[in-house]
């Protein structure tokens, strides 16, 4: 049987994809197989030993101290990163989006931090804002010593600084996606809205956010993600202190897994989070799309 | 409006940058990468012919031996043994178990030749599966103590050499109670008072480094020995159920809770991390701290062996039972996987020697753990902690080696929760500490 060259070219493409294929089923989807497994038993990580436990580390979590410590930690980030965060990339870009001169030049500058590494990011910070740190030694300067506080040492301000801090890195990135949505829609829209005698307030609600639903959309998720996955903040910043105060989920896996030698039960964390933060992002993907306004 | 907004942010950042790049004062500079020491550096054999052929080993630790290396191991190895290159690597010791965990599991032989593993629940695990070379015939082995050789013993075998034993206690800066007059301690009671005289004169009396977590677990350790001393059968005794933390670990999780709640420590404690702890008490900012004897080692490594005037006291709780830790550490052992499995035999004869063990021990100016070193010239502090432990009882356990993962993580979080000031319930963090240690008894073996 002689095959069409249609199906010839599409083997063709085919095979040349299943080097790539392969190497994506290898590190990504064998390792998340294998951890589904290794959550029903009770393998420590080390030993080349396991034992099928059943369910036992899935009923396991909900008493769990530090678990439930790292799940609420991370909502109040993710919910930080997709309302708050966003909203202050919406504002920067709507800075940026003026007549400015130099704007390219504030582009770059707002957008540099998300280049840096997590590993930089956390010492120089960690550094500024300790009790010996230069903030300190600002607010004392202007009389505000009183204030002084060891900000990633107390409870209370240990979480907030560390959003803050993700912040720092991530608003410059959001503000440029922003940037070019607001580039990209027609001036004849506000002109058409100015004739109409909409106020600069209106013509943002009715033309400017609609307009912008995509960026919206992608953004929203991406910080959703981001922050329910946050992991290498914390651990570098506050290894998960003080007490329970920055531990989020994923310093949680890291702590069970490879320190407390529970890697059986550290991937049915992984297991539920995965389904958990695929459940909110396909449930965000669908609000926020059917908002979208086609051009 | 706008503009300006811009231009003060972009500016903070700009400025933040650098300020940040500088770091803190009192933060040591950070040494120069293992990698970039370890390119191959002028040494005295290279004016001799050179030999053949050289095996490159790997080596994995948690000590920056890059400074080891470029002090005087380097020289020693030119001339006793030309024939070998050493490759090492240095990983930070609360990141070390899990790399090389995954290091191992990725097949032995991909493992390092020589490997450095604390003693207990790893070392035992490696020991198990056949990943460590049988040592038990090596001439070093006979040279150390019988609890060193139990701390090398899995199943009747010896797996490794050991280079130190390590102390833990009180270690204080002796121009900071000169200057404020006052003496060590010996109780509870005299330690309150002195902590007074020391925060009246507008010094941190003690101090916590509650970043590096570890460094909290090692600050119990002294205070538990006490505990220990006033019964010696407790590790046994809680393993089988016995007896519980809540119930003798008491007097040392309150002496630390009393200590914190009448602000006898240094502000920002949550937030600094050991390296800083050092400097500042190097700087007389902090007049003592509880710690391994390590932090007098380090102090003089990092002031370039400027005179480093410490000393130690051990204190007694109401009991008046005085206990001490003196454990073996630093343990290398040889990957029965190596590939280069004779040269780092070579290399770990070498070290475990009377002449490489003082090396090491010079060096990291550390109790050696080899008995026939004798004529070292150690600091003062270790000195007169060799001299304290003929006092009390000496334990050679600490809670790494008796106790889950999971305990240690509860109790670095219990003294991180009063360093930050909050309200901790001792009875229901050491209730928490036994049903940890309760649920994860089975990682252990019976002490």
């Amino acid at each position: 049987m002689k095959m069409s060259l249609e199906r010839k070219t599409m083997l063709g493409y085919f095979l040349l994809t299943l080097p790539a294929l392969f190497v994506f089923l290898m590190i990504v989807y064998y390792p998340f197989i294998n951890s589904i497994f290794y959550s029903f038993t009770d393998w420590s990580g080390i030993s080349l030993h396991k034992n099928f436990v059943g369910l036992e580390n899935y009923a396991a979590l909900p008493d769990d101290k530090l678990i439930k410590a790292g799940i609420w930690n991370t909502i109040l980030i993710g919910l930080y990163a997709a309302i708050i965060q966003n909203v202050l990339s919406l504002a920067l870009a709507l800075a940026l989006d003026s007549k400015l001169r130099l704007q390219g030049y504030y582009k770059a500058v707002f957008y540099i931090p998300c280049l840096f590494s997590i590993l930089i990011i956390s010492p120089i910070f960690g550094n500024i804002f300790q009790y010996s740190g230069l903030f300190n030694a600002l607010i004392s300067q202007i009389g505000f010593s009183h204030l002084a506080e060891d900000w990633f040492g107390t409870i209370r301000t240990a979480l907030p600084m560390l959003m803050l801090t993700n912040s720092w890195q991530w608003v410059g990135f959001g503000s440029v996606i922003y940037l070019a949505g607001l580039q990209s829609i027609p001036p004849d829209y506000y002109e058409a809205g100015h004739i109409d005698g909409a106020t600069k307030l209106q013509a943002f609600f009715k033309i400017t956010f609609p307009m912008l639903m995509p960026s919206v959309t992608i953004l929203t998720f991406l910080n959703l993600v981001n922050g329910l996955k946050t992991f290498e903040l914390p651990f570098v910043l506050t290894n998960g202190g003080p007490g329970y105060a920055t531990e989020t989920v994923g310093t949680v896996i890291y702590e069970l897994g490879f320190r407390q030698g529970k890697m059986g039960y550290a991937s049915a964390i992984s297991v539920v989070f995965f389904s958990v933060i695929a459940v909110v992002s396909i449930l965000q993907l669908k609000l926020t799309r059917s908002r979208e306004v086609e051009l | 409006m706008k503009k300006a907004i811009c231009i003060l942010v972009s500016a903070f950042l700009i400025i933040a940058i650098f300020i940040g790049c500088g770091g803190n004062s009192v933060t040591p500079a950070p040494a120069e990468s293992p990698a970039a020491q370890s390119a191959p550096a002028e040494s005295p054999a290279a004016a001799e012919p050179a030999p053949a052929e050289k095996t490159t080993i790997n080596l994995t630790s948690w000590y920056r031996f890059d400074s080891f290396y470029t002090s005087s191991l380097q020289e020693a190895l030119a001339r006793e043994l030309p024939h070998i290159e050493l490759n090492y690597e240095v990983i930070p010791a609360d990141q070390y178990n899990q790399v090389l965990t995954t290091r191992v599991l990725a097949g032995a032989e991909q493992a390092p030749d020589i490997i450095q593993v604390d003693v207990g629940q790893m070392f035992a695990q490696f020991a198990n599966d056949g990943i460590l070379t049988d040592l038990s015939n090596e001439e070093f082995i006979s040279s150390y103590t019988d609890v060193t050789k139990a701390a090398l013993t899995h199943n009747g075998k010896a797996y490794g050499i050991c280079l130190e034993g390590n102390g833990a206690g009180f270690f204080y800066n002796k121009d900071v109670f000169n200057a404020v007059g006052v003496q060590p301690p010996s109780t509870f009671a005299e330690l309150l008072d002195v902590c007074e005289k020391i925060a009246a004169a507008g010094i941190a009396p003690v101090g916590f480094s509650g970043k590096d977590a570890w460094t909290l677990n090692w600050f119990m350790n002294p205070l538990i020995a006490n505990v220990l001393a006033a019964n010696p059968n407790f590790r046994t005794d809680r393993y089988d159920g016995n007896t519980t933390f809540a119930k003798d670990f008491r007097p040392a999780y309150a002496a630390v809770q009393e200590i914190i709640e009448k602000g006898y420590i240094n502000r920002g404690s949550v937030g600094l991390g050991f390296d800083q702890l050092r400097a500042q008490m190097f700087a007389g900012e902090i007049a003592m701290t509880v710690q391994g004897d390590w932090i007098v080692g380090d102090t003089i490594s990092e002031n370039h062996g400027e005179d480093v005037n410490y000393g130690f006291f051990s204190i007694a709780f109401d009991d008046g039972n005085k206990g001490f830790i003196y454990s073996p550490a630093t343990i290398f052992t040889v990957n029965a996987h190596s590939k280069n499995h004779d040269a780092a035999m070579d290399f770990i004869r070498y070290l475990g020697s009377y002449d490489g063990s003082l090396l090491f021990a010079e060096w990291k100016h550390c109790l050696p753990a080899r008995t026939d070193i004798t004529n070292i010239n150690l600091p003062d502090a270790q000195k007169e902690y060799t001299a304290a432990m003929s006092s009390g009882i000496v334990t050679t356990e600490y809670i790494y080696t008796y106790t889950p993962a999971s305990f240690h993580q509860i109790n670095e979080k219990t003294l991180q929760l009063m360093l930050a000031g909050e309200q901790v319930d001792i009875d229901e963090a050491l209730a928490e500490m036994d049903a940890a240690y309760d649920k994860d008894k089975g990682q252990l073996s019976r002490p």
